[in-house]
């Protein structure tokens, strides 16, 4: 080994040590915190369990001139108790309509073509042209999927009455289609109704995939380990004269750097392993993460990685610790909450939401859900790394202008 | 300038420029070996930029500085090697122990190290009881030992150091002086800058950076490396 590698890694280990010396600090910072998301996480999940917030939705639908069938049918679907509950179908003109969809009055525009219910009579069946509003608040998720059910049975329901049309004709029953398309007739409308049977394979909900508990789990996790960053504010600060001092021995300010971020990486690393080990000996805390495994570990590296970067780029742009302190608490309260970690995304203001997908806590979000659901691709992997790298060379260019300024 | 046989360190028509501000410039001058030489000036007049240049942690605009026969700026990765530098502010990490910031620097493994802190030049220093404690909750004084030590900790044959006794109290600057008393006794040769009388008196020769450049300054004639009164006279007619 020369000398310069020597000496790279005598530094490596002495970062090792220095970021395991935060590791009180760190603990410290998780407890205090915890209990404080802990009460997020619970009244969170209380907005999630209450159906209070659910509107009945208001569906404008354009009918043909003088298509009084129609008009009739849909009048009928009104009264319906179980549709009375959930939609109410407005009937108005076209351009009416598109203006509420678009100033979000309604969530959806039906337009009915011409000769639609005799097109259902006969078996035509020309389609209806729906329309669905930009927004994505809970009302429109719960009607897009109500509208996917009511699709995908209907286009069951034909196509098994379709199929049993063919076989009575290949074998000349042609006496029994009749009795055969009201039976099925029958029997389809009556599984239809029952949306149970479609929701019971179909999750509707506000946390892609993921269970309550994950979903707050995920950002349970992220907000403290964002959190914990409040501990290590010293441990970037570095003493310029050290700086130029290893330089001088052939350590550059980017390997210097660079050991420095993967030292406290890996010391995260390292505190979270035992976490998961303990964590899997508990049933009520191991059905949540199915997918527990050594890859689960290991695919907790990058995105380490990538807020300890963040961490090293606030503290380049912050200077000072208390202000880096501030900049921290504020940045990840805010960050979290416009990407739907503390409150569902669905919830949120369309303009915050969209603001959310540019914020790296999306991201990270999205990644650990990822990791829990055990649907990481090499693609998002290699995307965490790169968003660590970002941060990482942003940092390392902002604390070499700040020492040459 | 050549180089004659007694001669360790020479520098030749060294100049920095910031922009267009000119910081240093012509700086020549040689040392012998076991020399200790001093650089007076008023604050801000170009003495740490000299050194941090002299050090290999600053690049100059112009001009070569030799270790023997080896211009030392095309092979900066020389300097390490010999030259041990003590900047203004202490270059340790203040949240490791005193052996930590010592084995960083020492040029031995850890073994060895433990033995030139019981035998060697580093055992003058005394911090063989405070091996453990964090460099944080050190005092100045002993921080500033700290430095100098870890800058004697690869036995360097030349040390620059840029005010090793500012802000210490009396008792410091004494073991500080020592300290560098003892590293010339075993041949070390010395460039320093200070403000303190006691640090200059180890001087064999004294120069003043002026006006940008470098003057010999020694009162020659008693041979006292820092006449206060003439320094005086010196930095007024310049200024």
């Amino acid at each position: 080994m020369n000398w310069r590698s020597r000496k790279l890694f005598v530094y490596l280990q002495l970062q090792l040590k220095n970021a395991f010396l935060f590791v009180p600090k760190i603990f410290l910072i998780f407890v205090i915190f915890s209990g404080l998301l802990f009460g997020i996480g619970i009244y969170g999940n209380q907005i999630l369990s209450e159906n209070s917030s659910v509107e009945e939705l208001s569906i404008a639908v354009v009918f043909p001139k003088k298509d009084y069938l129609s008009s009739m049918t849909f009048s009928f679907l009104n009264k319906m108790q179980s549709v009375r509950e959930l939609l109410t179908f407005v009937p108005m003109e076209r351009e009416e309509a598109f203006e509420h969809l678009k100033k979000e009055d309604v969530f959806a525009v039906i337009e009915i073509p011409d000769l639609f219910i005799e097109g259902i009579l006969n078996g035509s069946n020309v389609p209806a042209k729906i329309s669905l509003s930009e927004k994505h608040s809970l009302e429109n998720i719960l009607f897009r999927n109500l509208l996917d059910a009511g699709v995908s049975i209907l286009g069951t329901a034909q196509a098994g009455i379709y199929a049993v049309d063919d076989i009575l004709f290949s074998y000349q029953m042609f006496d029994s289609i009749p009795e055969m398309e009201e039976a099925l007739n029958q029997i389809y409308l009556s599984f239809t109704l029952n949306r149970d049977t479609y929701f019971k394979s179909k999750k509707v909900g506000l946390t892609d995939h993921l269970s309550t508990i994950q979903f707050y789990g995920v950002s349970f996790c992220l907000l403290l380990i964002l959190y914990s960053g409040m501990a290590i504010d010293n441990f970037f600060k570095e003493n310029v004269s050290f700086e130029k001092s290893i330089t001088r021995e052939g350590i550059l300010l980017f390997f210097s750097q660079i050991i420095k971020v993967i030292s406290l990486t890996f010391c995260y690393w390292i505190l979270l392993i035992p976490c998961f080990f303990i964590s899997s000996f508990f049933p009520d805390i191991r059905i949540h993460l199915p997918h527990l495994s050594i890859s689960f570990y290991f695919l907790l590296f990058p995105f380490l990685f990538s807020v300890i970067s963040f961490f090293y780029l606030l503290h380049e742009i912050s200077q000072k610790s208390n202000n880096y302190i501030l900049l921290l608490c504020a940045l990840s309260t805010i960050f979290l909450f416009c990407s739907g970690g503390i409150i569902p995304k669905q919830f949120l203001p369309s303009s915050i939401q969209k603001l959310g997908l540019f914020l790296p806590s999306s991201f990270w979000l999205n990644y650990l859900k990822k990791i829990i659901l055990h649907t990481t691709t090499l693609p998002i992997l290699f995307s965490c790394l790169m968003l660590g790298s970002c941060f990482f060379i942003l940092a390392l260019f902002l604390h070499s202008f700040s020492n040459h300024k | 300038m050549m180089n004659d046989f007694s001669t360790l360190i020479s520098a030749e028509h060294i100049s920095k420029k910031y922009g267009h501000k000119e910081i240093l410039s012509d700086i020549s001058f040689c040392i012998a070996r076991g020399e200790c030489i001093g650089i007076l000036g008023k604050n801000g007049c170009g003495k740490s930029t000299l050194l941090n240049i002299l050090s290999g942690t600053l690049s100059p605009s112009s001009g070569k500085f030799f270790y023997q026969e080896q211009n030392l700026f095309q092979y900066p990765k020389l300097f390490s090697r010999y030259i041990g530098y003590v900047p203004q502010e202490n270059p340790l990490m203040e949240n490791l122990s005193v052996f930590d910031n010592l084995r960083f620097w020492y040029a031995g493994t850890g073994k060895n190290l433990k033995e030139e802190l019981t035998q060697g030049i580093l055992e003058k220093f005394g911090f063989y009881h405070y091996l453990k404690y964090p460099v944080s909750k050190l005092s100045g004084g002993m921080k500033r030992r700290l430095s100098i030590a870890c800058a004697l900790a690869k036995n360097p044959p030349i040390l620059l150091l840029d005010e090793p006794g500012a802000s210490l109290d009396f008792s410091c600057k004494e073991d500080i002086k020592n300290y560098l008393s003892f590293y010339l006794s075993c041949g070390g040769t010395i460039l320093l800058t200070s403000h303190e009388e006691g640090e200059i008196k180890l001087c064999n020769r004294t120069f003043l950076l002026t006006e940008r450049t470098l003057l010999p300054f020694s009162d020659e004639k008693e041979g006292n490396p820092f006449n206060k009164t003439l320094f005086l006279e010196r930095i007024k007619e310049n200024s």
